[in-house]
């Protein structure tokens, strides 16, 4: 069996016990390479769900692109092949996936993958939750405080309008209306925050041209 | 704009979200919408169940069915098993789901047997009115003191096994998976689903020495 507990590459705090810690930390040992199916499954099917969930929000269609993608890619894989190359080939499925799933639904690519390996493909040990929370701490940390919190009530607390309505001590309509107002906003200021991020990348690339060049 | 408003409503209700014929406008909605979602606390790990039911209809597919050639398929399960763990114990053997419509049933204890009293937190990390999650021996569960007492629960949602998030702005705990939610008693407050949950069990906690116990497996 290939499997082993890397509990030990940090040592468990005394508030995240041992189980736990244990259990997000039993990944196949692929070493360089993949040997079979299974263990390409093992080692991604994580990954790929959580890639899928933060590009889609929602459990159905996360698990249905996670079984699209594994259905589709691994019959022709042929193994063994080194890691590296396995992963950009199913962030490759996982684009393909996605932007059917978008032209199935939508008819509009409302989010897309990258065309390279992002960093939970290729880090080792990936905290996409955190990612995600990380851009909408962002996205929240720039509203106002009342479009923050109906957002965060809803969205992060898991909150009725009712609930949130009464939390908020306004009432149902208003808490719709105000959430809506909230997201518009919430939609604004996530546009600015890629166009930062993109100016960012774009200088980054500059940067390294020159370094290159010198 | 009613399209973008249902989608949104699906998303936050942990429903799949209806399809709809979407402008530019709806799409950056539904893109911000998806980001807030995703990052609803315990919302990136896939259930177990999935992840094995997958392998399952791999294995079939990819599989050449010779003989004798359990391949990892049972390993598989083994590992399944540990990862499924955490919520068996949290979900005793005696909350079996029945009856239809009723928001609550009694919550059980947790009385292990044999159990130890682990320390989850310092006297120090819990003033009143606060709440920590913590996992110790086999349960994940959450403490609080409130109004000078302490309370301990289990974490584990009594539907389906699902790790419970603290909310963040609300005092209730929230499950990823469906979004039924409890109150930090243990309390069932809301749930869409058309079965009777449970209530969350007790655990027995104790603080000595400046340490706050569960008694746990």
């Amino acid at each position: 069996m290939r499997f082993a507990a890397r509990a030990s590459r940090e040592p468990a705090s005394p508030r995240r016990g041992a189980l736990v810690g244990t259990v997000a930390r039993l990944h196949a040992v692929s070493g360089e390479e993949y040997t079979d199916w299974d263990a390409v499954y093992r080692d991604n099917v994580g990954r790929v769900y959580r890639l899928m969930f933060a590009k889609v929000g929602n459990r159905p269609d996360a698990e249905d692109l996670t079984t699209e993608v594994f259905m589709a890619a691994l019959r022709p894989l042929r193994l063994p092949a080194p890691t590296p190359a396995v992963r950009a080939y199913l962030h490759a499925a996982c684009r393909t996936a996605l932007a059917r799933h978008w032209a199935r639904t939508f008819g509009e690519q409302v989010t897309t993958l990258p065309e390279h390996v992002e960093t939970l493909f290729a880090g080792p040990d990936p905290d996409p939750e955190s990612a995600a929370a990380s851009l909408a701490g962002q996205i929240l940390a720039a509203l106002p405080e009342r479009y923050r919190r109906i957002l965060q009530l809803r969205f992060l607390d898991a909150c009725s309008v009712a609930e949130a309505a009464r939390t908020l001590d306004i009432s149902v309509g208003s808490a719709k209306v105000l959430q809506h107002r909230a997201l518009r906003r919430a939609a604004e200021v996530a546009a600015e925050l890629v166009t930062e991020v993109a100016a960012e990348t774009a200088r980054e690339v500059a940067q390294e041209a020159v370094t290159e060049a010198e | 704009m009613r399209g973008i408003t249902r989608y949104v409503e699906d998303l936050v209700r942990s429903r799949r979200p209806r399809r709809f014929k979407a402008g530019q406008e709806d799409a950056a909605l539904a893109r911000t919408a998806i980001a807030l979602r995703a990052a609803r606390p315990g919302s990136g790990a896939p259930r177990d169940e999935f992840v094995l039911r997958l392998h399952q209809r791999l294995a079939a597919e990819l599989d050449p069915p010779v003989p004798g050639r359990a391949r990892g398929r049972r390993a598989f399960l083994r590992v399944a098993a540990v990862a499924g763990g955490a919520a068996a114990a949290g979900a005793g053997a005696d909350h079996v789901l029945t009856g239809h419509g009723t928001a609550s049933a009694p919550a059980a204890s947790i009385v292990p047997d044999p159990g130890t009293w682990l320390t989850v937190a310092t006297s120090a990390d819990l003033p009143d009115g606060t709440v920590l999650a913590f996992t110790a021996g086999g349960v994940a569960g959450f403490v609080r003191r409130a109004d000078g007492r302490l309370h301990a629960v289990s974490g584990i949602c009594t539907h389906q096994g699902c790790r419970l998030a603290l909310a963040t702005a609300a005092p209730r705990l929230v499950c990823p998976c469906h979004g039924a939610t409890f109150a930090l008693d243990g309390a069932v407050l809301a749930h869409r689903l058309p079965v009777t949950l449970t209530a969350l069990p007790q655990l027995a906690v104790r603080e000595t020495d400046g340490a706050v116990q569960v008694y746990a497996p």
